[in-house]
């Protein structure tokens, strides 16, 4: 019997704002913009499909969307409620495989083995009868195949989440397939036409013997994680679809761009090469795993569209540091550590100030990244009030267990306490502690201990969602 | 519209075995039932967990919190079309 390809990606479609006119019933079928705050040159950080067909789309500023469309209905981000949506579904993806990559706030892979285990999900009269706990290691029932496993999972998602929450769902032999999959209009697949369509709801599988037909119809900036300048640097090889990069000899490839040459061919190629980044199961098999990944990320940071305009350097302050612990949890979470750095900061006359700057040692605490950043900050003179500021780390390694060298980098404490406990602990103890302060931040959620430089601080930056990984 | 309200009110709810299902509430001396209940989720603040339920009848929708820790009810915002 022929196998199904066995890599799923869940696309939630218009994830924040279909959570938002799940909320409010009264929104439903309506335009709606959601932004991180209600000032007029903030932009839309997620639409609704009605709001999409207007043609106003993610990164549309309020200003310009209430032009198109005066009646749109611009809601303030609240986090915790889409990640409380976020949460179930992924345990509704337990039901059906442990290895589950959260690849963002809505979208996951999920590895569906070639028995998956089957959820006892019955419906009467469209209503789900709540099913009892799985375990799915256990596993039982006859074999669903992954078409059905998709639509059972649609299914649950309105049943017991939202009935206003839609899904793209990719299936395919590898991530970038399944990605390809989920962002194809589904008449696209079956009829052979022309994309453009709405990729809502759908759910389409590719089969590899089917990719030549497809790529026929598709760019190569069509294709995920494939930029321009990497579109470019391919013309100029004479590769100018993708059906020319899937026939394309590899060790050519391999010969202009190394490593990432021959990744680039086994993705095309539905060759299996991405490993899912297990979230919530197998820990140790993903860091094993995640060491021979190719792509790791460059950098960690944070940004912020400010929901005030100042040009008072010290209040900013805490804006930077607030911004650098999260990007510092984020990295450790990724058991990284830095090398480098970077800040910028946008001011309302246009002006863009940045730097980077490579460090002699490692640095991991967002503490470490806020003392660096801040003799870059000293430097700058703010001719205009701030509206968007950035900061992050660069440079990352692997973090290793070993004791760090304490480099007297010549800082002075930028409203820091040089007495302080946590400043003043031997090299393992600010590890211990810093592990603790993380586990403790875990459980009750993001700053909840924190610097008491920002105390106050969230009435600068409130909590935020982040769109990548 | 949205209109902000943060005010305390009174519930009836439903304490079920994994659920709570607020069913009715008074706020300025008027009740109103709860239809239905589309969307709950939940925060925390330090060591009190906040848990919002987005509730609506047939012609409003209203967000009400719990307060785990002093077991206290706020209409936070109501929207009327």
């Amino acid at each position: 019997m022929r196998q199904f390809p066995r890599i799923m990606l869940v696309d939630m479609n218009s994830f924040f704002a279909s959570v938002e006119q799940q909320a409010n019933p009264f929104w439903r079928g309506q335009p709606l913009g959601v932004c991180v705050s209600l000032h007029a040159t903030s932009t839309l950080i997620a639409t609704s499909k009605e709001a999409k067909a207007l043609g106003i789309k993610t990164g549309t500023s309020i200003y310009k969307a209430k032009k198109i469309c005066p009646e749109i209905v611009v809601v303030e981000a609240e986090p915790e409620k889409y990640r409380e949506v976020n949460r179930r579904i992924n345990q509704i993806f337990g039901d059906y495989t442990d290895r589950v990559e959260s690849y963002s706030i809505d979208e996951s892979f999920l590895e569906l083995r070639n028995n998956p285990p089957q959820p006892s999900l019955t419906l009467r009269e469209g209503v789900a009868a709540v099913k009892p706990p799985l375990n799915v290691r256990g596993g039982r029932g006859s074999y669903k195949n992954p078409l059905e496993v998709g639509a059972e999972i649609k299914k649950r998602i309105k049943a017991e989440v939202g009935e206003w929450l839609t899904c793209s769902v990719g299936i395919s032999s590898n991530k970038f397939l399944a990605k390809l999959a989920a962002d194809m209009p589904a008449r696209h697949a079956s009829q052979g036409e022309a994309g453009g369509e709405n990729t809502s709801d759908n759910m389409t599988v590719i089969w590899r013997e089917h990719l030549p037909e497809i790529y026929r119809r598709k760019k190569l900036t069509e294709l995920w994680g494939l930029s321009r300048g990497w579109a470019k640097r391919l013309v100029r090889l004479g590769i100018l679809t993708p059906l020319d990069l899937m026939n394309y000899p590899v060790a050519n490839l391999i010969a202009v761009f190394g490593k990432s040459g021959f990744w680039l061919w086994q993705r095309v190629n539905g060759l299996e090469i991405d490993k899912l980044r297990i979230s919530d199961y197998g820990l140790e098999e993903e860091s094993a795993i995640r060491n021979s990944q190719s792509d790791n990320p460059k950098s960690f940071g944070n940004s912020w569209v400010l929901n005030f305009r100042s040009r008072d350097k010290e209040k900013l302050k805490s804006v930077i540091l607030r911004l650098a612990e999260k990007a510092a949890r984020r990295m450790r979470g990724e058991g990284q550590v830095a090398r480098g750095l970077y800040l910028s900061i946008r001011l309302t006359s246009g002006e863009h100030l940045g730097q980077s700057k490579k460090l002699a040692g490692p640095i991991e605490t967002g503490l470490e990244l806020y003392e660096q950043v801040m003799v870059i900050w000293k430097s700058w003179q703010l001719q205009s009030e701030a509206m968007h500021i950035a900061v992050g780390f660069t440079n990352l390694s692997p973090r290793v267990n070993q004791l760090k060298l304490k480099l007297n980098c010549g800082l002075t404490d930028y409203g820091l306490n040089p007495k302080s406990a946590i400043r003043n602990l031997p090299g393992l103890g600010q590890e211990s502690l810093q592990k603790c302060l993380d586990t403790i931040n875990d459980k009750y959620g993001e700053f909840t201990i924190r610097s008491g430089l920002l105390t106050r601080s969230s009435d600068y930056a409130p909590d935020s969602i982040a769109f990548g990984r | 519209m949205l209109e902000q309200i943060n005010q305390p009110i009174e519930v009836a709810a439903h304490f079920g075995l994994h659920q709570v299902r607020p069913l009715k509430f008074v706020w300025r001396g008027r009740e109103y039932r709860v239809q239905k209940v589309n969307l709950t989720w939940s925060r925390w603040e330090g060591r009190t967990k906040f848990y919002y339920f987005a509730v609506s009848d047939n012609a409003n929708y209203y967000k009400l919190q719990f307060n785990s820790e002093s077991l206290a009810w706020t209409l936070l915002e109501s929207y009327v079309e």
